[in-house]
């Protein structure tokens, strides 16, 4: 990987490829999680992935490429979710209240919508750390890093998401009846 | 009651059942299209910014950044030193190395200044500077996103969006970026917006597409009620405001299915919409001139761009193809130029860059290169 990152640094677009093939899947996993929308993640994936050569030479440490490209991701993931605030429409999927809770631990599909609708309200900001600390499962200390940002505004941006969803799942709790909304 | 470890537990199942696996047919295949496309960036412009990326030698740049940080923290420590009542002046952001190439052509002749929005940095701030891109200027550095930001009509004054708090909130600065006031304190969904003629007021949208205008002090904050039940009212912005006072330019969706942006005047006494050349594909993003009798906007009929029509919604005229969508555009004070920036999502080939064409359609330029600018507004030289 490190001389791979060297080539491409020093212009190999060859090795530049075999580098983004080798990251892809989990950039687009990270930005699909994020966004919750494929062509939009695709976008970012590629937004990504052009930023990076542009600005590959000023990579000074090869080690560091896995965690510069998810930053890159993670702001083309900003973008993106920026470019959609002026038409933001958010579609609430019915809900079968009555279905059983699964025994085998997995989340049941009225769970899995609680926490879609609360993951959706918050910003990319506190997604992204959600993603990079829950599905990556990075340290706090590790997010911070990808996101160039200092471990306290980590640990209470994470604070904040999770305040938020949990305040979101405990609505829902209370109004069981909800099934669809319509955010313009 | 939701426990933190039940939480954090829900999530991570939820994430490991939602991720995606693998990557969607040609997606690599069509970045590396676009990879072998792109320029570059020249050396003197490639310190990567943030912490812990760009470890190892100084470069010049960072070295100059550095010796800018320390004086403004050496000044920041001679305030203090002053005396309690100076204790609420916050040191200026230190004065930006432009992020364009410096062997773009020169800009002769565009008046006023510059207002924009830039992530150049690890988050969104405002920058101004003039149009020929001399004396560029960061005006805010505070974590959190600061974005959309309006020149006041006399150019003293911008107001903007800042997720500096939390949720995005609109505050007003003066022009230099001293005195950043909330202006208001809404759900965390407002959106700006326009200044009213005299600068006395400014009209945003609030999270239920309902038309505000509220004095530059905080005060008087009152909504303008749409008198209409024949459109379904969604993705509501307000883009402009008439020169006379009286009139919002406004934009939002008519489809209750969303997907049908149309661009309206709004009477601000009586509610009042008046359609302008609605078509049945999206039209949105109008900025009215100066003078108030034009209008720019963009629009998908006929293949899609920048367009330009009469404020009472005759003699559509387009200016530029294969531009971008979805972001403001703004006039210049004269009146003779239209400026724009930022691209959506769907336009892979249009970069964050500022982009100026004449009324007329004559002297498309992009002025910058570094793709990293939105929200664009062309004000008077403060």
């Amino acid at each position: 990987m490190r001389h791979l990152v060297e080539l491409a640094r020093d212009g190999d677009v060859d090795a530049f490829s075999r580098l983004a093939s080798a990251s892809i899947a989990d950039l687009y996993a990270v930005a699909r999680l994020i966004l919750r929308d494929a062509p939009s993640a695709e976008d970012a994936v590629q937004e990504a992935l052009v930023e990076a050569w542009r600005s590959i030479r000023g990579l000074r440490d090869p080690d560091r490429f896995d965690a510069w490209m998810h930053r890159l991701v993670v702001r083309m993931c900003r973008r993106h979710g920026r470019a959609r605030t002026r038409r933001n429409v958010v579609e609430l999927h019915l809900l079968d209240t009555d279905a059983p809770e699964p025994e085998d631990g997995s989340l049941s599909l009225a769970n899995r919508d609680e926490i879609e609708r609360g993951f959706r309200r918050l910003p990319v900001e506190q997604r992204a750390v959600i993603v990079l600390h829950f599905y990556r499962g990075l340290p706090l200390t590790d997010v911070a890093e990808i996101l160039a940002i200092p471990p306290g505004t980590v640990k209470s941006r994470l604070h904040r998401a999770t305040q938020t969803l949990r305040a979101a799942l405990e609505a829902d709790a209370r109004e069981p009846g909800l099934t669809k909304g319509r955010i313009a | 009651m939701t426990q933190p470890v039940d939480l954090d537990r829900r999530l991570a199942t939820w994430l490991a059942n939602e991720a995606p696996v693998g990557t969607p047919e040609g997606l690599l295949e069509r970045s590396l299209v676009r990879v072998g496309r792109t320029r570059r960036q020249p050396t003197w412009l490639t310190v990567v910014r943030g912490t812990a990326m760009g470890r190892g030698a100084t470069s010049p740049r960072l070295a100059y950044t550095l010796v800018v940080i320390g004086l403004l923290v050496a000044a920041f420590a001679a305030v203090l030193a002053v005396g309690p009542g100076s204790r609420n002046v916050l040191p200026p952001p230190p004065t930006p190395v432009p992020s364009w190439d410096s062997s773009l052509a020169p800009v002769f002749g565009l008046p006023g200044r510059f207002a924009f929005a830039s992530d150049r940095g690890d988050d969104f701030d405002i920058y101004t500077m003039n149009p020929d891109r001399t004396e560029l200027r960061q005006l805010t550095n505070l974590p959190g996103d600061d974005v959309s930001p309006l020149w006041s009509p006399d150019g003293q004054r911008i107001v903007f969006m800042s997720s500096r708090g939390g949720d995005p909130r609109i505050y007003v600065m003066d022009a230099d970026g001293t005195h950043a006031t909330l202006l208001v304190d809404g759900s965390g969904d407002d959106l700006l917006g326009a200044w009213s003629p005299d600068g006395t007021r400014v009209a945003y949208t609030d999270g239920t597409g309902t038309v505000h205008i509220i004095g530059i002090d905080g005060t008087g904050d009152r909504k303008v009620e749409i008198r209409s039940s024949s459109v379904a009212v969604g993705g509501m912005g307000v883009f402009d405001w008439t020169p006379d006072g009286a009139e919002l330019v406004i934009g939002f969706d008519t489809s209750p299915e969303g997907g049908d942006l149309q661009i309206y005047r709004l009477g601000i006494a009586d509610g009042g919409l008046t359609p302008l050349n609605t078509s049945p594909v999206d039209d949105g993003t109008p900025a009215l001139s100066p003078d108030g009798s034009r209008i720019a906007f963009q629009s998908d009929r006929d293949g899609g761009c920048l367009f330009v029509m009469a404020a009472d919604g005759s003699n559509v005229a387009r200016l530029t193809t294969g531009c971008s969508k979805g972001f403001p555009k703004s006039w210049s004070p004269d009146g003779m130029w239209i400026g724009w920036a930022g691209a959506r999502r769907v336009d892979h080939d249009q970069p964050w860059n500022i982009s100026v064409i004449r009324g007329d359609g004559s002297g498309r330029t992009e002025l910058t290169d570094s793709r990293d600018i939105v929200d664009l507004d062309w004000g008077p030289s403060p």
